[in-house]
This record gives structure tokens, sequence and C-alpha cells, in this order.
């Protein structure tokens, strides 16, 4: 432990240099298993290390065995990142140093814009290394492709392909990679598919529209232009096809679409830089709405970004920066059946601006709608992320990082059919261009207490900017069946963070203990709405329950507790963890906050032998104990999962063989996070098994 | 049972679109649009341009637009004739719904009509569509049964005019004048256990381009509670004679000149409101002018919000 107490400094300054670059760790010598010992701001993941205990291809399942963070499903293809009780905007996802262009954080139903199995790694940050690449105060999920390695592939030719196949909707995959490289110059080019049908649930029935077909080749050319200097440039396609298991009688499906483009230069050594990354990328991402035939809904968002990260040094702190500028337009169809294309409403000059939308405002004193949902917007935003480290000691790390977003939002009402506009009489500034800014601030200390108990704590400020979405956003919403009005006035979402881990490491025992408090002066969420006389109000036009966003306070808190033994015998290591997880939140108002993680705990044992590892885990998923208002009660359930693999070298080629089971026991089991959990339970016993081929 | 007929009815009218047995002719004609982004089911179209007396038929079902225009000796054929007057007959006593080409001078309100009133009567023969002239329904020529046809529609007429001037009445107390109007057959008025919302409803289409709602309430017809009216998108003005309106499973379907637009207004919540709307150019012939519009069939049944 000395040692690695000694080396800290150096581990953490390389750690950040590097992770920042998405150089490997293996390429340092840092063996994983201390990497684990150690609590990190930035926690590095391989894909292929995900996806061996992955229960699903989604993101959000690759990520979910990670300490408190879990998977808000909305079916088998949706699966977004739920991390310490937050989901949607709370949560960033960024492809390298730029927001992913999706619309995932605005609704359960859309799927993350990019396949897990795609990227080459994935980062989970937080507390001030997060604020590098976001403002968010569930932290930001980095994915990380072959453009975002600052080296070339060292070998000439690599070809590696996985193949896998499973029952009960696990479908069938397949993903292959080749890499040449020559002098300077390389070749990246990768391709994955998956696809599953229905599956059956615990008790064994058909979950229909549970169906998904994902797509996704990711090219990158490569250029050393001298020691110092590397350019790649990139493309990539991504195509998702899946149903969206609802209860209308019709089936609804998404067919969305994502392409990227764009360069990354890696630098080092410029002038008093230690590094530099900048990236430039296009990206266009459309989805569509199907109910049967028809063609309800289409979103569509084009966004260029550019972004620089560099690192230097001040003194005795070592900085990293990313300043970035996007620029987004997001448009908006949502009418039955005429969603094939985006179109401007028509104008009539003898038509009354917004004469339905005042009518409804005179008859039933609000403005419901029944119009696209939302306006077009166009985005702009220049953010600038500062983070600095002072290694004070052998013992201890200070950290500091500071954020500032600057956004300019502008609103275009042309898709607004007319007498659905907001007119000057109702609100003459409703479509006036917002000028608005958020700044945040997290401080941060690492710190060995001894030789066996180290300390990591950060303490944060987070503003983030509301969503157009959210401040735009006046009408009825499929994926939950309810009418939202948005609120165009809403405040930047505000909230203190605390948190604190302790770990302890006795022989072979490690302890850690997580805690989090994360107290919001403005927390952004959908509240129900109701009357005067305390009835839920109803939306006139579907008869769904009618909510409102509000900026409210609210506390999230929660603990983690891990207990984890090593056995080593000879070639044999037996590893065996038990994690116990509680996650609360709740309003300043009273209530709780909707589709908050049930209590869990998870036994986990490890077990490896020369070329074969194996996991068996069973988690015990508590009932929902604090329900919001009207949110329905979630039963608990069992959960056991066992993944094996075996690899074997030859001269030609490495192969890897694996075998997976998960839900074993055929538990009926549901999900609390998801919209969906009564009519998409989680499947049942799923099995699978693959072949993967490293040439 | 008249919603099974006209179910069956329009379930049955197809792609071929024969005409059969007492006048009938069918064409195709090539569209410039495309039909399948008239997303709209069991229901059957028949478009009329009163300036040039061209029709069209249009299916969604079977994904057909025909034109009534090719064949001259068809009694549907219209062009070069004077101006007419589709009016949809439900005629209860034998369970098919028909269609009536009123020459436009007739007024139900001066005289009943009689064969020199109109020009065909068009309902559905088996599976086909097919058209009477008027002439087979002069006294001399007609079957006993063919004028008992006339004294119902006469009579259909009537009724259809007490209602217009009750809806023209309570307009009036909004201001706005009536440009057509449709009662919802599946319940009725004499219905003494029908709440407000069960109460047929009474849809009113104003010469300012909205939809109004009424029930029949103690003291004539009444508003219904609550309900917007619709100001259907790009309408400003309906000129009477110049629209259509047909039920469907939760509403109404309604063309209106002024825009060339058919608009699904249905309810499938508390309040009507305006769901889809399609503009003919999008599955029309470019060349073709709607001026109205008669609907065969229910229309969806398995319509999601």
């Amino acid at each position: 432990m000395k040692t690695l107490r000694l080396s800290f400094p150096l581990f953490c300054a390389l750690s950040s240099y590097l992770g920042a670059q998405s150089v490997e760790l293996d390429a340092i010598g840092v063996e994983a298993s201390h990497a684990d010992e150690i609590l990190l701001e930035r926690k590095v993941h391989t894909t292929e290390s995900l996806a061996k205990n992955a229960k699903g291809e989604t993101l959000g399942e690759y990520l979910e065995k990670e300490q408190f963070v879990d998977s808000a499903s909305y079916g088998p293809a949706v699966g977004r990142p739920v991390v310490k009780g937050m989901d949607g905007y709370r949560v960033g996802i960024t492809q390298g140093n730029t927001l992913l262009n999706d619309l995932s954080a605005m609704s359960q139903d859309h799927a993350v814009g990019v396949m897990a199995r795609a990227s080459k790694k994935v980062e989970l940050l937080k507390g001030p290394s997060s604020l590098l690449y976001g403002n968010f105060s569930g932290g930001v999920i980095r994915v990380l492709g072959e453009e975002h390695q600052n080296s070339l592939p060292k070998k000439a030719f690599g070809l590696t392909t996985n193949l896998q196949s499973g029952t009960n909707g696990s479908g069938d995959l397949a993903s292959g990679t080749l890499q040449l490289s020559h002098g300077d110059f390389s070749l990246s080019l990768s391709s994955h598919y998956h696809e599953a049908k229905n599956y059956e649930d615990g008790e064994g029935v058909e979950v229909k529209d549970s169906d998904t077909l994902s797509r996704q080749s990711h090219l990158v050319l490569g250029y050393r232009y001298d020691q110092n200097n590397i350019i790649k440039l990139f493309a990539d396609t991504m195509q998702k096809e899946y149903g969206i298991p609802n209860t209308t009688s019709r089936r609804t499906t998404i067919d969305m679409q994502q392409d990227r483009y764009g360069l990354v230069w890696h630098a080092k050594e410029i002038s008093s830089l230690e590094y530099m990354q900048t990236e430039f990328s296009y990206s266009d991402y459309l989805h569509k709405e199907m109910e049967g035939s028809s063609a309800d809904g289409l979103f569509g968002q084009e966004q260029f970004a550019f972004s620089t990260l560099f690192g230097f040094d001040m003194g005795a702190w070592h900085s990293d920066a990313n300043i970035a500028y996007t620029h987004s337009t997001l448009e908006v169809c949502h009418e039955h059946g005429r969603c094939y294309s985006f179109y401007d409403a028509p104008r009539n000059p003898n038509q009354i601006d917004g004469e339905s939308l005042q009518e409804s405002i005179d008859v039933k004193g609000l403005p419901y709608s029944h119009a696209h949902p939302m306006p077009n917007t166009t985005e702009q935003n220049l953010k600038l992320g500062l983070s600095l480290k002072n290694f004070y000691d052998d013992s201890n790390e200070l950290s500091l990082a500071l954020r500032s977003e600057l956004r300019h939002l502008e609103i275009d009402s042309k898709n607004i059919q007319q007498e659905w506009l907001v007119s000057q009489a109702i609100d003459p500034n409703y479509y006036d261009t917002i000028n608005d800014t958020a700044f945040s601030i997290s401080a941060g200390w690492f710190s060995y207490l001894s030789d066996s108990l180290s300390l990591q704590s950060s303490l944060s400020y987070i503003e983030r900017l509301p969503a157009a979405s959210e401040l735009l956003w006046n009408g009825f919403h499929h994926a939950t069946n309810t009418y939202i009005f948005g609120d165009r006035y809403l405040d930047n979402e505000s909230s203190y963070n605390l948190d604190l881990e302790l770990m302890h490491t006795a022989n072979k025992l490690t302890s850690q203990l997580s805690t989090f408090y994360y107290h919001f002066e403005n927390y952004i969420y959908q509240a129900p709405l109701a009357d005067a006389q305390g009835e839920l109000l109803i939306d006139p036009f579907h008869l769904s329950h009618v909510w409102g966003m509000q900026g409210v306070g609210a506390k999230v808190y929660g603990a983690a507790l891990k207990e984890s033994y090593r056995f080593d015998y000879k070639q044999h290591t037996l590893h065996p963890s038990i994690t116990l997880e509680l996650i609360r939140g709740s309003l300043k108002e009273g209530g709780e906050i909707p589709r908050m993680p049930p209590f869990s705990a998870t036994f986990a044992l490890d077990y490896a032998y020369n070329n074969f590892d194996a996991t068996l885990s069973f988690k015990r998923v508590d009932k929902s104990r604090y329900e919001a208002q009207n949110e329905t009660s979630t039963p608990g359930y069992n959960y056991l999962a066992l993944a094996m693999n075996y690899s074997y070298k030859t001269s030609y080629a490495d192969l890897k063989f694996f075998l997976k089971g998960d839900n074993l026991t055929d538990a009926q089991a549901y999900n609390h996070l998801s919209f969906l959990k009564e009519s998409a339970p989680l499947p049942g016993r799923q099995l699978k098994a693959g072949v993967g081929i490293k040439f | 049972m008249q919603k099974n007929i006209l179910n069956l009815v329009a379930g049955t009218l197809c792609a071929a679109f024969l005409f059969s047995g007492c006048g009938s002719d069918s064409s195709s004609d090539n569209n410039n649009g495309d039909i399948s982004a008239l997303t709209v089911e069991g229901k059957t179209f028949l478009f009329y341009d009163a300036t040039t007396g061209s029709q069209y038929v249009v299916d969604p079902d079977s994904q057909a637009i025909n034109s009534l225009d090719t064949n001259e000796s068809s009694n549907f054929y219209m062009l070069g004739k004077q101006a007419g007057s589709l009016v949809y007959w439900p005629d209860e006593t034998t369970g098919d719904a028909k269609v009536i080409m009123l020459k436009e001078d007739f007024s139900v309100a001066e005289a009943n009509i009689t064969h020199e009133d109109f020009y065909y009567l068009g309902h559905f023969h088996g599976a086909d569509l097919a058209a009477h002239s008027a002439d087979e329904f002069a006294p001399e020529a007609a079957s006993a049964a063919k004028l008992a046809t006339l004294q119902r529609f006469n009579t259909y007429l009537q009724d259809q005019e007490q209602i217009k001037a009750e809806i023209k009445e309570a307009l009036s107390l909004e201001g706005e004048q009536l440009c057509n109007f449709y009662v919802q057959d599946h319940a009725h008025e004499e219905d003494t256990n029908a709440t407000q919302e069960e109460a047929a409803v009474h849809f009113a289409l104003t010469q300012s381009g909205k939809v109004l709602f009424y029930v029949e309430g103690e003291s004539g017809l009444e508003k219904i509670q609550g309900q917007l009216a619709v100001n259907l998108s790009e309408a400003s003005t309906c000129e009477v004679g110049k629209s259509g309106i047909t039920s469907t499973h939760a509403g109404v379907y309604i063309f209106l000149e002024s825009t060339q637009k058919l608009y699904l207004v249905d309810s499938h919540g508390l309040d009507y409101h305006e769901h889809s709307a399609w503009h003919l150019d999008e599955f029309m012939p470019s060349d073709f002018h709607a001026t109205q519009m008669i609907a065969f069939g229910d229309g969806d049944s398995e319509h999601e919000d």
C-alpha cells in the first residue's frame, strides 16, 4: 500500500492527463486492480470489459453495475444512464469533448444516439473533473472512439470480430473492427449490428413491440504529421429502429438515424501546453415516431461543434481547460399522420394568430394546445471549463473546477399552426430570443488519511440551463401519456452537491462507503397539476394527466457500502463482494421525486483461473418505498446472473468464448425507473453465447 | 345496423371500383400526389368540382383515386352540365347510404323533389357503386319503389331543413353564420337517458371557418359545456355550398373549398379538436379544384390519440 501511496501524485497526474487524452491505462502500467482501489473522479472502462457483464446493449445497461448508476429503460432499445437518481438533462453524455447530439435527455422514449458497443471506452466523471465537459449534477459520461485516442494503432493489421446469439429477446449481434496502420497513416473501420425480437417477461408473457434493430458503422482515418501532432478524421452512421412496448393498440415504433463527421487533432508540447485535443464535428440526428402506419412525430437536430481541450501547469497547479462552441438547430413535428418531413405551418392573413390557444385560456383557464408541442429552436452555446489540481503532498490532492456556459437561444414559431401560436396578446415575449448563462464551481479533496484509509470528497455548486423543451414544450407527450406545460421563464436549475467517499483497506478486505447529499435550490421537474379543489387536471384532448414544468426546492441523497475480499490461491482468484445502495429524493414542499432507484443489495463473486473467469451476481432490488404523488409502486425482485469467459490463444488469433445468463430464476421484474414498467417488465431468463476473435 | 352496412360498403369499395347494373362506369386517373399521405381508414370520399363538373372517388384503403369523368354514358357523368350539389343520404329504410346530385337551383323549402331536380342517385349495388339517372325516377317510368325512394329522400331533406334552422338560430347567438352542419347518428335526441356527452352532437361549420358543437337541450340546441370551438387551420371563410362534412368514428371529416383541405375533427378525450388535416394537393390531380365532398363508410375505428 505504501508503494501505491507514494506513487499517488504521479498516478493522479498521469490519470488526469492521460484520461483527458484517453490513453489506455495499460500503457502506463497501472494495474486495473489498483485503479479499482483508488477513489477516482474519473473512471475509465473499456467497452469490452463493460460488455462482459452487461445484460443488454444500451449504454445504461453497460454502466448499471457501476455504483449509483441505473438504467432508465423504455423497452430494451432504450436505456439512458441514471446517476445518483439524476436522469435526463441532469446527466451529460459526450462523445469525446462534445455533448452527444441526440434527444435522449428530452424524453424517456428517445434512445441514446450511440451504440454502447460501438465505442472504444466509456468514462464516468464526477465532481470537479466533470466540469471540464459539462455542468451536470449527475456527472458526465464520456464515450470515446478511436478518433479520441492520441496515438495510431500499434499493429499494422488488426481484425476483431464478435458474434453473439441469445434467447428470449437477447437477439443476435455481429460486430467487427478492422485496423490498419502503415507509417504515419492508419485506418479503423468498425461495424456493429444487433437485432432482437420481442422478449417474454418472467411470467412467460410476450412483451409486444419490444423488438429492436441497431446498426452503427464508424470510420477513422489517422495521419501523424510529426511526433507531436496526429489528425484523425471520422465518419459515423447509426440507425436504430425499435418498438415502444406501450399499451396502445397500434404498434408504436421509432426510427432513428444519426450521422456524424468530424476531425480530431491531437497535439502535445505546444509552447507551454502539455497537450491539446481539438475537435470539429457535424452531426445530423433525426427520429421518426410512427403509430401504426401514421407518422405522428418527427424530431431533427443538426449540430456543429468545436471544442479544444488542453493542459498546462500554473505553478504548483496542473490545469486542464476545455473551450467549446456548439450550434444546434432543433426541428419538431408532432401532428397525427403528417410528420413525414418538417414543414412550415401555413399562414392566412385573415386568420387570427393564436385564436384557438386564446380560447383554451378563456374556456379552460390554461393554454391547452393541439399543435406541434414546441417551436423550432436554434441554440448557440459557448462553454468554458477549467479544472485545477494541486498535489499538496504525497497524501493530499486538491482540485478546483470552474465552468461557465453562455447560451443564445432563438425561437422560431414557423412550425406552429397559426391558430395555436402564442399571440402577442397572450405573451408578447414568448418567442423572443433568450440569452442566458450558467456558472458552476467545484472543489475536491483527495487524501490518504492513513495507510489504510483514504477519502475523496467534493463540494460543488452546479447550475444548469433549462433545456429548450423544458422552457417551450406545450402539448401532449405520447411517451409518458401526459400533457406537459413547459415554463418559458424557468430559472436555471441549481444545486449544492456534497460527495464523500471513504475507503478502508485491511489486508485483502476493502470497505468503501460512498455518500452524497445534493441540495437543489431549484430542481426542474414535471409536477402534476391540480385545480383549486385539489382535483388533478385532465388534458381535454387526450384525457391524460397534466404536468407542469416547475423549479422547486429538493434534496437527493444516498449512500452505498461495498465490502469486497480477495482470495488468492495459486492461480485461482476469488473476489466476493457485497454492495448496498440507498437513494432517496424528496421535494422541499413535501412529497417524493418520482422514479428514484429503489434500494438494492448485490452479492457478486468474481472468479479467475488462468484463461477462465466468471462472475456470479445476485441482486435484490427492493420494492419502491418512496413514491411520488400519483406514482405507482413497484414490487421488489431478485436477479441472478452468471457470466463465464474463456480465452484461448493460437498462433493466428486470440479466441474468446463466453456464456452468459441473465435473470436465471425467471423472476418477474419491473424497473421502477421506467415509464413503461407495467407494460414492459424486464425480460425473463435470457441465455447468450458468443465468440470473439482477434487477429 | 346502418353502421354495419356502411362498414360493409366502405370495405368492399376496392381499387377496381367497377360500376355495374344501373349505369356504372370505372376508370383510373393518374394523380400527381401520393394518396398514402391520406392516412384514413374505412372511408371513401367523393370530391366534386361544381365549376367543371369533374368528380373523383378517393379510397384510401385501397390507395385508389378514380375519375368519374371518362365515360359520357355513365349516369355519374357531370362534365358540361349545369352545376349540381351533392347530398349524402343515409337511407334508414333500406339501410344503405346514398348520394344524390341535386341541381343547384333546387330548393327543398319551395317544393318537393322530383326527377327534374337532380342528376343522379348513387348507391352501392352489391360491392360496387352505381348510379341511377334522374330519368329513371320520372313518374311515367318509375316503379313504385323508386317513387317511394324519392318520397323518403324528400322527407329526409325536410328534416335536415328543420335541423338547419335550429342550428342557425343557435349560431346567431354566437354572432356566427352557418355554412354546413352534420348531426351524429349514433345517439338520438329522444333518448331521454342520454347525458349531454352521449346525446347526438351537432357539428356546426360556420362561415368564418370554425366548428361549434351543440347538443339538444331543454330549450333547444345548447353548446357543449366547456367545449372549445375548433378554428380550422388556414380557414377564415366557408362559402355555403362549398364544403362537406361526413362522420367518422369519433368525429367528422370536413372539407373546405376555401383551403382545399380535408380536416379530421374528432375527440378522443373531452374536447373535439382538429386532429389532422390534408391538403388535396397532396393526393389529388393537380388540375382538380374540389368544391364539395361527401363520403361513405364509418371511418377509422382503431384510432389512437
